[in-house]
């Protein structure tokens, strides 16, 4: 997997090898994050297109003092929270609200129904705050640094630590209730 | 239901459709760097054409200023149009297309 640097100086000589590497690199990680918040398959990969297409065309305003992880997190969660915005008729999704209510695994066919602990850690998850279930999820399953999701979501490392920890409170509370 | 989360496993109930990464590859590529080479060769046709056209333009007045014709200023650009080569007619119909484009912007 090439690094950071190699996919910024290849951006900069030669923008197609360079968004090549930057989609090896980024892809994946970018649509399971956004398919966690959106739950659809559909919608994960526009919000995933719209974010790529977003990234390819500012990337001159990219400022290298910043990790380009937490760049492109950063566009692909504010594309999220735009796309669950308009389901709630908002121009963004406040990172205080939940998308509970949005929430309808049975629409989608891209879902292992089978796998009920998997299922139902999902719905604990998106039962949380935006900002809660973006801390989680960048900790739990992109092992992320706090300071990494500081950056990400242009907060502190404390209140990252902070929200993770709620956010894992009341995901434990929830499977328990829900047993 | 095992709730200490570090011990479950962490996987998730989505699933993608065969391919689809491979796929979307291909279609951000189409979406970013073909379409951004595309809209570089329509602005070199475009100031390309501008070029002709203020080529043109001037003939024009040098060719009214020095002979002073009697055809309609339209009769003139059709004839000095039908003197332009094969690829310069091209150009200016590409032109013309660019306008229209930019115009529905």
């Amino acid at each position: 997997m090439p690094t950071d640097q190699e996919i910024i100086a290849a951006m900069k000589e030669d923008p197609q090898k360079g968004f090549g590497l930057l989609m090896a690199s980024y892809m994946k990680p970018v649509y399971w994050h956004i398919r966690r918040m959106v739950v659809a398959h559909a919608d994960a990969q526009d919000v995933m297109q719209e974010t790529f297409v977003r990234v390819f065309r500012s990337f001159n305003q990219y400022k290298e003092n910043q990790p380009l992880n937490a760049w492109i997190f950063g566009i692909a969660i504010n594309e999220a929270l735009r796309f669950l915005g308009k389901r709630k008729g908002k121009d963004i999704l406040s990172l205080e609200d939940t998308s509970e209510d949005l929430f309808n695994l049975k629409a989608d066919d891209y879902v292992d129904y089978s796998d009920i602990e998997a299922v139902k850690l999902q719905k604990a998850i998106l039962s949380l705050p935006a900002k809660q279930q973006i801390a989680f999820n960048l900790r739990y399953y992109d092992e992320l640094s706090y300071d990494d999701i500081a950056s990400i979501t242009r907060s502190t490392a404390a209140n990252v630590k902070a929200n993770y920890h709620n956010a894992k409170d009341k995901i434990v509370n929830y499977l328990k209730s829900n047993d | 239901m095992e709730n200490d989360l570090e011990k479950m496993k962490k996987t998730m109930p989505y699933t993608v459709p065969d391919g689809f990464f491979d796929m979307m590859e291909e279609h951000l590529m189409q979406e970013t760097v073909a379409k951004k080479e595309k809209s570089n060769l329509r602005k070199i046709a475009l100031w390309t054409g501008l070029a002709v056209a203020a080529s043109l333009a001037l003939l024009m007045v040098l060719r009214q200023g020095l002979f002073q014709t009697e055809e309609s200023s339209f009769e003139q650009v059709e004839i000095a149009f039908t003197q332009l080569s094969d690829t310069d007619q091209e150009l200016m119909f590409d032109y013309y297309d660019e306008i229209e484009y930019l115009d529905n912007y």
